[in-house]
Formats: structure tokens, sequence, C-alpha cells
């Protein structure tokens, strides 16, 4: 159901913490205005935030709610795509907390460890990647529940780094691979992340990926 | 609004990640079961669970939820702690991710850099919790975080200033709305019941020896 709040997403020229939100706004046909920040404007927007952070996503013009996962889980809730009762939703944010999971060791490594933490980490991928290849084993549509709902979005968006990072990392998780296909090539979505902006923009804010 | 599932949590005997959902099952007199794991029975318990990790919360004996903050929202909405509409609802989130960052600041320094990283960690305390002294003296009722009235966010508040306070009793000292609201919430009659049980005492905050 579209609800009708206003949206405006703040977030840096990366892809980052926001690529997620905004794959969820772009495939949903959910309108928001994107507000980019540059290390100029950063320093006026950052005390109008919550906690100094970014994304933020402004509602109806007054309400700031920022980190990323809050701000995936709200939009899922607003657009039918948190289940449909809180166990559920339980369901979806214990796969997504999986992601983070995946994402956080990723992010670690990335700023961390570089030079002797990539090939380590690209290694463990198929291990990491074991529970979401069981789970679409049966339907590699959708993770859960035969239907699109966040984790989709989220689980995606991992697996676009993921194989920024290493293109043949999916190669022994058929199932994940299967849905990183069918999930990638949605209408809206894949016009997203061909845009030129968009395909252009880094993954993070550090010169490896 | 109290639910009919049935809840049994199972953890490890520590505080660790489970305190807080206690907390909460306890203060709002939501009947559970604690299923105690031990070294000895994590073996065979371990394939049953969602991704091998605890706590895991099963609900009416048969679907788990793992992930402590994700059983922690599942319990605040079944009992009406997550606010009046989704906007209050992500607002609440939003506080209760800023504990996760402490929290997990906390834990990596406990169990990667206890020696050199306590006092630093000690020492960052205070502006760590600064937006939370802020939201605190900001409200009419200094007992609640958010929206004047109790939340989740308040019992996950409550339990990271449990943990670090066992690390260094003075570390809200500077921060008067903080210590406030830490003291009135662990006044509330059954979470002081709870946290003074002998079993619970005991229960040491992390796997590690320094806490």
């Amino acid at each position: 159901a579209m609800s009708s709040n206003t949206y405006e997403l703040t977030y840096f020229p990366v892809k980052g913490l926001g690529n997620m939100i905004r794959l969820i706004l772009e495939d949903q046909s959910i309108k928001y205005k994107f507000n980019l920040i540059t290390k100029d404007t950063w320093a006026d927007f950052k005390p109008t935030t919550p906690f100094g952070q970014l994304p933020v996503l402004t509602i109806n013009g007054k309400t700031k709610i920022s980190q990323s996962h809050t701000i995936a889980r709200y939009l899922g809730r607003e657009h039918g795509l948190m289940g449909s009762n809180n166990i559920e939703q339980a369901q979806i944010e214990m796969w997504i907390d999986q992601t983070i999971d995946i994402r956080t060791k990723f992010l670690r490594m990335i700023y961390e460890n570089y030079e002797a933490g990539k090939q380590p980490f690209i290694d463990s991928i198929p291990a990491q990647l074991e529970p979401f290849e069981k789970q679409l084993t049966g339907d590699s549509a959708h993770l859960l529940f035969g239907k699109l709902t966040v984790a989709d979005y989220i689980v995606f968006d991992v697996l676009l780094v993921l194989v920024a990072l290493s293109p043949t990392c999916l190669d022994s998780s058929p199932h994940v691979k299967a849905f990183y296909t069918s999930f990638g090539a949605r209408k809206n979505l894949h016009a997203f992340l061909e845009k030129p902006e968009i395909k252009s923009m880094k993954f993070t804010g550090s010169m490896h990926v």
C-alpha cells in the first residue's frame, strides 16, 4: 500500500549503507528526493541529523530517522514488505541481521585489513552464504514466504558488493547466484543500477571497492 | 496487551545478549521458560537453532527466532513497547541502534583488547552516552527515553548501563540524567527482584574473565 508520506534521503556519494534503501524506494516506485551530501555541505547538515551520521530519511519534512537498517525496516513496514504478522516480521529481521554480520566483516576487512584480509575474506564467502544457499534452494526468487520482503533487497545489496569485490564469489553457491541474477533483473532495480551516476558510485569510502 | 504465545528462551549462563530479553519478559510479567545451555548441551542444541547462535526464542514450541535485538523488537511489538505508529517505532529502533553501537565497542574491547583498551574505552563513555544524557534531560519524565512512556529502548539502554557500570561504577557520574534514569529503572520492582536473584547476580556479563 502506498503511503502519503514525503521522503528525502540524505547520503554521501557512495553506495555504502544508502544503496539498499534506494533499491527499496526505486523498485517499489516510492517517490523520494535524494539529497547528496559532499564534504563541503556535511559540516552544515551534520548538526541537523539525529546522531551525526548518514544516511538519514526525512519524513514529511520534519521527522528524521537515521541508521540504515532502521530506515529499511521502516520503509518495509510502510510498504507491505515485512510479512503478515509479528512472527514473520521477526523472521525477516533475523535474516537481515545475518546480512549485517556479513557486511560488518566485509567493512572491517576493507577499512582495517585489506591487504592481508582480502583473500581470506573472499575464501570465507561460500561458508558465510551457506544459510542463504540452503534457504534459497526451494525457491530462489525470494528468501522467505515465497514472496518479496525487505530481506530480499538487503541480501541483494550485500551480494552486489561481494560480487564487486570478487566477480566469481557466488559460483559455488548456485541458488544464491540464481537469486542474484533474477533479482537484479527486476525492471526498476536494473534501471536504477544502470544509471551512470549509480554505476560509477563506489561501494565504500575506501579506494578498494 | 498480553499475547497468548508460549515462550522459551535458550541461552548460556551469562548475562551477555540474553539479559535484556529477560529484563523485558520479567518486568512485563510475560511467562517464559528459561532453557540454560551448558558446554555439554550446546553440541546437541546448536543444530536446532536458526544460525548456530544463542539466544534463541522459541515461540509456541515451534518457531525459533535468533539475534538478540530481533527477539527484543519482536517482544516489544507483541507487548505495546514500540510506540503507536511506524514513525515512533523507527525512532525507538534508531535509539536502540545507538545502544548497539556502544555495546559493540564495549564487546570488541572486552574480547579483543582488554589490557590496552579498557581505560581508553572508559574515557570514551561520557561522549558515547552524551546523546542519551541530552535526550533524558529534554524529557519531562526523565525515567523514560522517548515518548514520555516506557518503550523497548528503556530496557535495552538500562541493560547496556548495567554492563558499563559493572566495568566502572563511576562511569555515569558526569551524566546526571543518565545516572538518574539508571537508578529509577533499576528500582522497578520486578527488575530489582530479577537482578537480585542469586543465579542472575552470579551470571557474568560476558564469556571472558574480565567481566
